[in-house]
């Protein structure tokens, strides 16, 4: 019987308020997504004659069916799918490539390191505090000289260099703590910098890998300043798209099919979150590799 | 250079810095073929600095390392023939113990067959054939070091090398296991570095010792001769435990004897050195040195015989098997080694009897060896 167990089985004043209070802060957080729930199955004219928090009288998915595949988006009716399948097109290089880059770099700079990799690893986590605005017109000049000016693949540039900064940090430092006694061991075995990446390192970043990838994905498919400044029609992502649909409809505003492009614009940030985020804590919080 | 005496391992006139710290200075050891070779020193001394430069870690800044007949500078760690036990064992966290110990053969390229053959023979050779399909994590700290031997049993080398294996583990494990590594050694035959803190270790596997302190060999040579015959007061204090008993003491001489002035009493030296005879014309002081297994206590000072000093109990420390006695007066306390029956209690008289032939002597000022 230890004490603690005797304690906690009483009634518990402080216990109780601070139960209060989180239940409080969780309504408040979790207002916002059940008004656009509601609002986005409801048909417009229940949204501008009722109240906001009324759950809907007539259901109805048109809201949804309209923001995927009809809204009117720019010139064209197409509704938010093909802007969804260039976030996609963007998001899934872009956090393949910055998460293996810096699984690299947090390799080398750990297990490889040579005259001044101090340097060249604190010039990389400085990118991380650049302000985006500073590097808007130098970046759109030189993907104009890769020849990627408005293409996915311009985007997908944009986002690992900018991601890379952040990757490396996070392997980097997993990777400190992973003991240099292992390398050695492999070397001795005859494996070199690439099979020692590759058979033992990778395989052991399980959950920093997840914590790159759910930072990476969470940052790139929610970013709207590059989107909006180096994307043509043709490859807006979401975000962006979902403002036009926003902010330019001619005529009434169709809240509903507003509220339902919103949540499907958000809709994959939150999936990855759901499916991995346990992961994400358990992580960041990751210590070495005991052999 | 080389001729066909010169030893086996040779680590020639070595010298490393770091920057601009000198870590190993001018180390020459040569160890024969079969031989047992343990660096033993304090912590930070340079010991792993020199086995990683054998292994092929670290480029020695002056000097050459050979091994059987070409020398090893320039080589790949795995081209040397070596195998290498780490002390945090550094078990592929991702692999299960076969692939562990198959990881070098794979890269290799040797066939799959042939493989999970040698696997299998080093597993039963170390017992761990149950452990074949597990993960680093799900073994014990002695399965683990098992797990490391086999690794390094298995690429069957010329060389094997050991870094603090056993300071991992447990008293009793430590133990076991390094009866395990000496009967591999007598099996196997194949020589050996290894490098310790534990002076217990290094007295137990040896067949020779390298004593090191602050990147400087400070001496090399069988255990007995290290143990018997300390090169200066450091290796006196290091090996050995408890320390060697201290104490200053003026040399005199009568003619033809030397004599020293211990707690009131005069006594004379059998077979004095040289250095000693000379020292003791010019009344010198020296650092004498002994050993607690080298002093029989007796209880009680009634008759004083030659020989005897006349001090009293001021400690006991009973280890079970052997009782440690301190005994001293205002200038000295010496540590003897008695019978579990012996017990004084704290300010009994006792009489310390030395054993004449058992004394070490060092300079005050270099603590270099004099007789
Ligand atoms: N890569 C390195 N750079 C600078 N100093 C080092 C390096 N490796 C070891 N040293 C220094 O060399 C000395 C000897 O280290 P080491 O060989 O690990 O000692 P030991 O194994 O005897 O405890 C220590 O003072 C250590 O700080
Ligand atoms: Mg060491």
């Amino acid at each position: 019987m230890s004490n603690a167990s005797t304690h906690s089985s009483g009634f518990n004043i402080s216990r109780l308020f601070l139960y209060i209070v989180l239940i409080i802060f969780a309504v408040y957080y979790l207002l916002p997504l059940y008004v656009m729930l509601v609002n986005s199955v409801k048909p417009l004219e229940e949204i501008r004659g009722g109240d906001m928090l009324a759950l809907p009288d007539a259901f109805t998915l048109t809201p949804w069916a309209q923001a995927w595949s009809q809204a009117q988006i720019g010139v064209q009716a197409t509704g938010l799918k093909p802007y969804f399948m260039n976030s996609l097109a963007m998001v899934i290089p872009a956090v393949l490539i910055s998460t293996l880059l810096g699984a690299l770099n947090g390799y080398v700079l750990t297990k490889w390191r040579f005259r001044g990799d101090g340097i060249v690893f604190g010039l990389l986590l400085l990118s991380c505090f650049i302000p985006f605005q500073i590097v808007l017109i130098p970046m759109a000049r030189m993907l104009g000289i890769f020849g990627l000016a408005g293409s996915t693949s311009g985007l997908v540039l944009v986002h690992v260099v900018y991601g890379l900064g952040f990757t490396t940090l996070f392997f980097r430092n997993y990777y400190a703590a992973f003991p240099s006694e292992l390398v050695r061991a492999a070397q001795i075995d005859g494996a070199g910098f690439l099979r020692i990446f590759l058979r033992i390192l990778l395989p052991s970043s399980g959950p920093i890998i997840v914590v790159t990838v759910i930072w990476q994905f969470t940052n790139v498919w929610n970013d709207f300043l590059f989107g909006a400044s180096f994307a043509d029609v043709d490859s807006l992502p979401m975000t962006v798209a979902l403002n036009n649909l926003v902010s330019s409809s001619t005529g009434v505003k169709e809240y509903n099919v507003h509220f339902a492009g919103a949540i499907l614009a958000a809709l994959p940030t939150l999936v990855v979150y759901v499916v991995s985020g346990r992961y994400f804590v358990r992580g960041l919080m990751a210590g070495a590799v005991k052999g | 250079m080389q001729t066909s005496n010169s030893p086996f391992l040779h680590i020639d006139h070595v010298h490393k810095t770091f920057g601009e710290t000198e870590v190993l200075s001018d180390i020459d050891i040569g160890l024969e073929e079969g031989g047992f070779l343990v660096l033993v020193g304090p912590s930070g001394c340079g010991k792993s600095t020199l086995l990683n430069m054998i292994a092929g870690f670290e480029t020695p800044t002056q000097g050459d390392i050979r091994l059987g007949d070409r020398t090893l500078t320039g080589l790949h760690p795995s081209q040397r023939d070596i195998a290498m036990v780490f002390q945090s064992y550094a078990l592929y966290p991702n692999m299960n113990v076969a692939d562990n110990i198959g990881f070098g053969m794979e890269t290799r390229g040797v066939k799959k067959n042939v493989r999970q053959k040698k696997i299998n023979e080093v597993a039963e050779m170390l017992q761990i054939q149950p452990l074949l399909k597990r993960k680093p994590s799900q073994l014990s700290g002695g399965q683990r070091q098992r797990v490391a031997m086999g690794r390094a049993l298995v690429r069957d080398p010329r060389l094997f090398l050991f870094d603090e294996p056993l300071s991992n583990l447990d008293a009793r494990l430590r133990v076991d296991m390094r009866i395990e590594i000496k009967n591999m050694h007598d099996t196997l035959g194949t020589s050996i570095v290894y490098v310790t803190h534990d002076q217990i270790e290094a007295m137990t596997l040896a067949t020779k010792i390298a004593v090191l302190n602050q990147g400087q060999v400070l001496q090399v040579g069988t255990p007995e001769e290290i143990y018997n015959t300390p090169a200066n007061e450091f290796v006196a204090d290091f090996m050995g435990s408890p320390s060697m008993n201290k104490a200053p003491v003026a040399l005199d001489t009568d003619g033809s004897a030397v004599t020293i002035q211990l707690a009131d009493q005069r006594l004379k030296l059998h077979n004095p050195s040289d250095a000693l005879h000379s020292l003791a014309a010019r009344q010198e002081s020296v650092v004498l040195g002994i050993r607690a297994e080298d002093i029989t206590t007796t209880l009680g000072q009634e008759s004083l015989d030659e020989n005897e000093l006349p001090l009293t109990v001021q400690f006991v420390e009973p280890t079970g098997s052997d009782n440690f006695i301190s005994a001293g007066d205002k200038a000295l306390s010496f540590v003897s080694r008695a019978k579990n029956n012996v017990r004084p209690s704290v300010g009994d008289a006792a009489r310390l009897k030395l054993d004449m032939n058992r004394l070490h002597f060092f300079s005050p000022s270099d603590g270099k060896r004099v007789g």
